[in-house]
């Protein structure tokens, strides 16, 4: 089991781009971090902007949850990293206008 | 329709009130999808207790940190492995755990946190999250898992 308190950053970086590489072309990019959720619990933020097509309403559900579940499978966050993990998303154009750089 | 149907539909709408939603639309529906999974999860609990007089005040027994914290585990397979269940029913219950757990952290950013910017997406995204965990709890609430899961969340796990 992994302590929850330590996270080998690098490596898990690097795991995280092993998952993103699996991931569609309906998605732009994908910034994490790792903190306290609003628990307390230690958790990581998963910032991922889709395409303007793929935040369609029709489609945004099946989008985001095929793309969450992707990244859950390959990182087993809660087994391989004693990590709780969140997923936020943005539409290109959203991000565009807002240039939060959190997401950039 | 119920009370968390009402939520959820609510929370539907405040995302759709006006072209470009304000700030105050988007948390509250953020805030609103949470309470709709919160109370579909109590009236799935509390219609279970036979005495129908004593369910309300068996419905105020909840906590939101303990529903948390169950919901968690859940995902966890070191802690719930769940051999020998059907793999479909399973992944249904995480996915309604998983939503429980997201929108209860993002409920309180939304209501409290005045730092952090909502776009229409992110909002949009949970309450599908929502709309998600409560098509989900149809297809596994009579499935032992499901059951077992609302006995939970009135039990503090130990650690």
């Amino acid at each position: 089991m992994v302590p929850s308190g330590f996270v080998n950053q690098t490596e898990l970086a690097s795991e995280v781009e092993r998952a993103v590489r699996m991931l569609g072309p309906e998605v732009v990019r994908v910034r994490h971090s790792v903190g306290a959720d609003t628990s307390g619990e230690p958790s990581i933020f998963f910032r991922i902007v889709i395409t303007d097509l793929a935040a369609r309403e029709e489609t945004l559900a099946d989008v985001t949850g095929h793309i969450a579940t992707i990244l859950f499978d390959e990182l087993r966050p809660y087994e391989n990293w004693g990590l709780t993990p969140y997923f936020s998303f943005r539409s290109q154009s959203e991000q565009a206008m807002r240039s939060d750089l959190a997401w950039s | 329709m119920a009370y968390h149907d009402d939520l959820l539909q609510q929370a539907l709408d405040l995302v759709h009130k006006s072209p470009i939603p304000n700030q105050a639309d988007l948390r509250r529906s953020v805030s609103t999808a949470y309470y709709a999974l919160f109370h579909l999860l109590v009236s799935e609990t509390i219609a279970n207790w036979s005495l129908e007089t004593s369910r309300d005040a068996l419905g105020r027994m909840f906590e939101h940190s303990v529903m948390r914290k169950v919901s968690g585990r859940i995902s966890d397979s070191r802690i719930f492995p769940f051999a020998g269940e059907d793999p479909t029913m399973v992944q249904g219950l995480k996915t309604v755990a998983q939503a429980f757990t997201q929108l209860q952290d993002k409920r309180h950013i939304a209501d409290y946190d005045n730092a952090t910017f909502w776009t229409r997406t992110e909002a949009l995204r949970e309450v599908a999250t929502a709309a998600k965990a409560f098509s989900t709890w149809r297809s596994i609430k009579n499935e032992k898992i499901a059951q077992d899961y609302l006995v939970s969340l009135l039990i503090r796990p130990r650690d």
